[in-house]
């Protein structure tokens, strides 16, 4: 063989060369998502873990345990299928209780949002004291709702709340209203005041996302004559719409959540008028003794809650992509 | 391969060691025996008290600790399902509701655990009224009994001169005093302790809750009693406005306020009013009865629970001695206002406080709620949820009843 | 008067208004918890104290190891929210970042930590943390808070790291940062508002915790002071003026924490969720 001649490729070194450039292909790849698993498996494992070890384990426990006959004083003896699921649905007053969990949720996570919508607006805005009002708005969020509910019953009281006395004594009211006397009175109540505590949370998201909006923009809307409602419809709505969206997640989560506001003021009553499944299933297990119904009630409100959030995530495609 | 089995077998065998090895809480691993007690909390002088009496306890016995755990009555009964479900029961327990960890066998007797000296001098009917299946499960540690409170400045407002003993009586007292310008009758309707309302008027009318091992809720008599509660809200008007959603402690401050004339009181409610600056004077009498029978009084009783789990029992039963010492076991309960459940130290109380002497008589002839039977729990908790609709008058009596009964016998 | 000078005024009307309904309640505790015993419960009601019974807060101090209940919480509260911190950032990052087969997996892992309570889930965490030996631990209440707020701030992060655009990591990158050298020095910082909120939205939830240390905590000395109040209840009546006087120290250091920084809180929401 003369030097400097190169061999021809033949059409087996052109299909071997091919083979090694797809195999040596497949190792980079490979060695790239197994970088890739290390990255996420870094960045990730932490708070999965975390998660996983101290939240799923118990879920574990307590959808056995909704499987499980649980004895009057809570010792558990043993599995008995879906008996108490089925006493769970049996029981007259579950749909009921169904009907006053979605009023109760979908009123107060409506109002909070329609209120704390104009709140972050009026925080946003330019006027003198605006620093004691985001102040003051802090407060109910940093006091224990336990504690702001202590404070609503001690207010609302028939006899010594201060609400009544002050009305009488203005001449509003001649004799003291019983605001939790009655389920109807009750519920307004409930869901005034659970709105309340839940406005300035949201507030304060909401107004996060307005703080950020460049001032550029409501200039050049108005130089082309918008009004303030069509450039609150063009700018500030799509610009905020992921923060309100995760305020509305984040609400439902609590408000569905939420046991200390109806706990204190009615403690589900009268009768069981004011009662959720959340605060339901905190009566079936310490009231009525049935702990296993308890726990087959915490499965289905979980599941209830997972149904809700994919409803409104799904009718929100945009702001699911956004948040993805 | 044999490399890895013998390092299996060490690896197992060494957990095998530190498992037997594991001391579990409580262990004498120095001697000392370590016991649990769990106390609800009555009043800002519970947890001090304990705390000195443990204290006391520990130095006279150094080998025995004591870990005591005060909790909020709200929180008592979650605390105590928790630990039955996690296999964590501790030594000792002051809960009301004893049956139903009787009934899944988790409780020592009172024999096991108390001197017999100290046994024999705990009176009679709190004894009886702690047993589940002929044994002494609930211990008796403290009780309470109601009584008819009534404002004395009222009455002779009201130009009344004795307090009511018949419910026609009662009646008539209450509508003199509406006349007089101040409610009757202070009866608190919502979600409340209606269990004790109901039992005070249904026992003074011949009713029961239970007859032998059968419910009787619905029984005439109770209907009768339900409706009477009843009429004095709608039909004769004598008890005081908001009835509906306020609560015991709300009617008491109302009766320690001179704001009613006349409530189902107990016998730590005097000590409570005063804390509360009340300066009414006080009257107190049994709760009418319907007819002419003798009146009968309403007890309630907390009990000690010795769970079975301990693994000190010894220290136990020198631990529950110390508690029911005559000296100090009079202290806790002044202090609580509650009463003694020893005769002797029921002797040391009526002595220092004579106002608690009528009490003490009271509670020897009184009944008990059904608390030895493990549903109680969930029909009482069904009494107070729904019994004030009945009492308001948007559910019947009958239907009331009628339903409390179907629950009580399917539970 | 021309309108540009009536709206801050309107405004300013407006505000008021909404000043006084929010603080109207917490003004009531206050004047509660200096009323003296004997008129918490008098007829007619006062609003304000006829007698301003400071000494319902010594009172409350002497009786209930209020210190040492605050300390607690400082201590639960501080660690667990710095090491929710530490572990949900990195993954906020890297959720925003990159696009992979089980992200969506990961965001329902999430979103379902975000959905459970510990109410719901008592008997199992009991027993968890009995089998760990830690009941009774002030490390199992920091494991715990930690676990149920993480998911809570991986979501508020990721937001705020995706409106970071990105371009400015891969500067960083081309400056010969590493991800994590990116994330801290270039990154964070710019999100540092973010951060901000984050850690306030968790400092304020575990501060208030109640159910999980009411579950894992036996000694009294060991309570943080969200329990620790309750004990102000007794079984029969509530003194108000003492569970309200314990509720303000309780709430004090919260208040104290926001006004530091109130100014950092309100910025920090604009770096993220504008999209």
């Amino acid at each position: 063989m003369s030097v400097g001649t190169r061999p021809r490729p033949t059409t087996r070194m052109i299909a071997s060369t091919a083979d090694d450039r797809v195999r040596a292909h497949q190792r980079a790849v490979t060695r790239r998502s197994r970088r890739m698993a290390v990255q996420h498996v870094l960045w990730l494992g932490p708070a999965l873990f975390a998660i996983a070890a101290v939240v799923l384990y118990p879920i574990v426990e307590m959808v056995r345990t909704s499987f499980s006959d649980v004895s009057l004083s809570g010792v558990i003896r043993g599995f008995n299928g879906v008996d108490n699921y089925a006493d769970l649905f049996r029981r007259p007053e579950f749909t009921a209780i169904l009907g006053q969990t979605a009023l109760w949720v979908s009123t107060v996570v409506i109002g909070t949002i329609a209120l704390a919508w104009p709140l972050a607006l009026l925080l946003n805005a330019h006027f003198p004291g605006r620093r004691a009002v985001r102040y003051a708005v802090l407060i109910p969020w940093a006091t224990a709702l336990s504690v702001s509910a202590l404070i609503f019953q001690w207010m609302f009281n028939y006899t010594y709340g201060v609400v009544n006395t002050t009305l009488i004594q203005l001449g509003l009211i001649a004799s003291p209203i019983d605001w939790f006397g009655d389920s109807t009175s009750a519920w307004t109540m409930l869901i005034i005041l659970g709105i309340f505590v839940s406005v300035p949370f949201s507030t304060y998201i909401i107004l996060g996302a307005l703080q950020s909006i460049p001032d550029e923009l409501y200039e050049a809307a108005r130089l082309d004559g918008a009004g303030p409602i069509r450039s609150w419809m063009s700018i500030t709505l799509p610009m905020a719409r992921t923060s309100t969206f995760l305020a509305v997640v984040l609400n439902l989560i609590g408000v569905f959540n939420s046991f200390a506001l109806i706990w204190v003021l009615t403690g589900g009553g009268p009768g069981r008028s004011t009662q959720t499944t959340f605060t339901f299933i905190y009566t079936l297990a310490f009231g009525s003794q049935a702990m296993g119904e308890s726990a087959a009630l915490s499965v289905v409100n979980i599941l209830l809650l997972g149904g809700v959030i994919a409803i409104v995530l799904v009718s929100n495609r945009k702001a699911l992509e956004d948040l993805r | 391969m044999y490399r890895t089995y013998a390092r299996t077998a060490a690896i197992l065998g060494t957990a095998a060691l530190a498992l037997t090895g594991c001391s579990t809480a409580g262990a004498d691993s120095s001697g000392t025996a370590e016991i649990d007690i769990i106390v609800p909390i009555y009043s800002d002088a519970t947890q001090p008290f304990w705390e000195g009496l443990v204290d006391d306890f520990e130095s006279e016995h150094d080998d025995i600790k004591v870990n005591l755990q005060t909790i909020a009555f709200a929180d008592l009964t979650q605390e105590v399902n928790t630990r039955v479900s996690t296999q964590q029961t501790p030594d000792l327990l002051v809960y009301s509701d004893f049956a139903a960890l009787a009934a899944d066998d988790l409780l020592l007797p009172a024999e096991d655990v108390l001197p017999a000296e100290l046994l024999s001098d705990m009176q009679p009917n709190l004894v009886s009224a702690g047993e589940y299946d002929g044994q002494k499960y609930g211990i008796p540690f403290l009780a309470s009994v109601r009584a008819l409170f009534y404002n004395k400045a009222l009455f002779s407002a009201a130009g009344l001169t004795e307090p009511p003993a018949t419910w026609d009586e009662l009646i008539a007292a209450g509508q003199k005093l509406v006349a007089s310008g101040v409610p009757g009758y202070g009866l608190a309707y919502g979600t409340t302790e209606l269990d004790a309302d109901l039992s005070a008027y249904m026992w003074n009318n011949g009713g029961e809750w239970k007859d032998g091992d059968a419910w009787t809720i619905d029984a005439p008599e109770n209907v009768e009693a339900l409706s009477f509660l009843s009429s004095l809200v709608n039909e004769y008007g004598i008890t005081q406005p908001g009835g509906a959603s306020a609560t015991r402690n709300d009617v008491w401050q109302l009766f320690g306020q001179g704001g009613v004339g006349m409530v189902q009181g107990a016998n730590f409610l005097p000590t409570l009013l005063q804390a509360a600056g009340s300066t009414v004077d006080i009257g107190i009498a049994p709760m009418p009865t319907s007819g002419d029978a003798d009146p009968v009084s309403l007890a309630v009783e907390d009990y000690m629970l010795a769970f079975r789990s301990t693994q000190h029992p010894e220290a136990v039963r020198t631990f529950l001695s110390f508690v029911y010492a005559d000296e100090s076991y009079s202290d806790l309960m002044t202090a609580e206002g509650m009463l003694p459940v020893t005769q002797s130290a029921q002797e040391i109380i009526a002595e220092r406080n004579p106002a608690q002497a009528p009490f003490i008589d009271l509670l020897q002839t009184a009944k008990f709620y059904p608390t030895d039977d493990p549903t109680w729990p969930t029909i009482r908790s069904e009494v107070r949820t729904t019994l004030g609709a009945a009492i308001a008058g948007t559910t019947s009596a009958e239907d009331e009843l009628a339903s409390l009964q179907s629950l009580a016998e399917n539970r | 008067m021309t309108s540009s000078r009536l709206k801050p005024l309107l405004l300013m009307g407006a505000g008021v208004v909404v000043f006084c309904v929010i603080v109207l309640p917490y003004f009531v505790m206050t004047m509660t918890a200096l009323k003296p015993d004997d008129e918490v419960y008098r007829l007619p009601p006062s609003v304000v104290p006829s007698d301003w019974s400071w000494g319902n807060f010594v009172q409350v101090w002497s009786e209930a190891p209020l210190a040492t209940w605050l300390g607690n919480s400082l201590v639960v509260t501080v660690t667990a929210t710095a090491i929710t911190l530490l572990i949900a950032t990195p993954a906020a990052y890297h959720l925003a970042r990159r696009e992979f087969r089980f992200k969506r997996l990961i965001m329902i892992v999430l979103l379902l930590g975000q959905m459970i309570t510990p109410t719901l889930v008592i008997i199992g965490l009991y027993r968890e943390f009995l089998a760990l030996g830690l009941v009774n631990t002030l490390t199992a209440l920091i494991i715990v808070n930690v676990a149920f707020h993480v998911s809570f701030v991986v979501w508020i992060m990721t937001s705020y790291f995706r409106s970071i655009p990105a371009e400015v990591a891969e500067a960083a990158h081309l400056d010969g940062c590493s991800d994590i050298g990116a994330l801290w020095r270039v990154i964070l910082p710019m999100a540092a508002p973010g951060v901000v909120t984050a850690a306030v939205f968790t400092f304020v939830s575990v501060w208030n915790e109640y159910i999980v240390a009411l579950l894992l905590i036996k000694d009294r000395d060991l309570l943080p002071v969200a329990v620790g109040i309750t004990s102000f209840q007794g079984q029969y009546t509530v003194q108000w003026q003492f569970l309200f006087a314990a509720a303000l120290i309780a709430v004090l250091p919260i208040i104290v924490m926001f006004s530091t920084i109130e100014g950092r809180l309100v910025g920090g929401l604009t770096a993220g969720a504008t999209k």
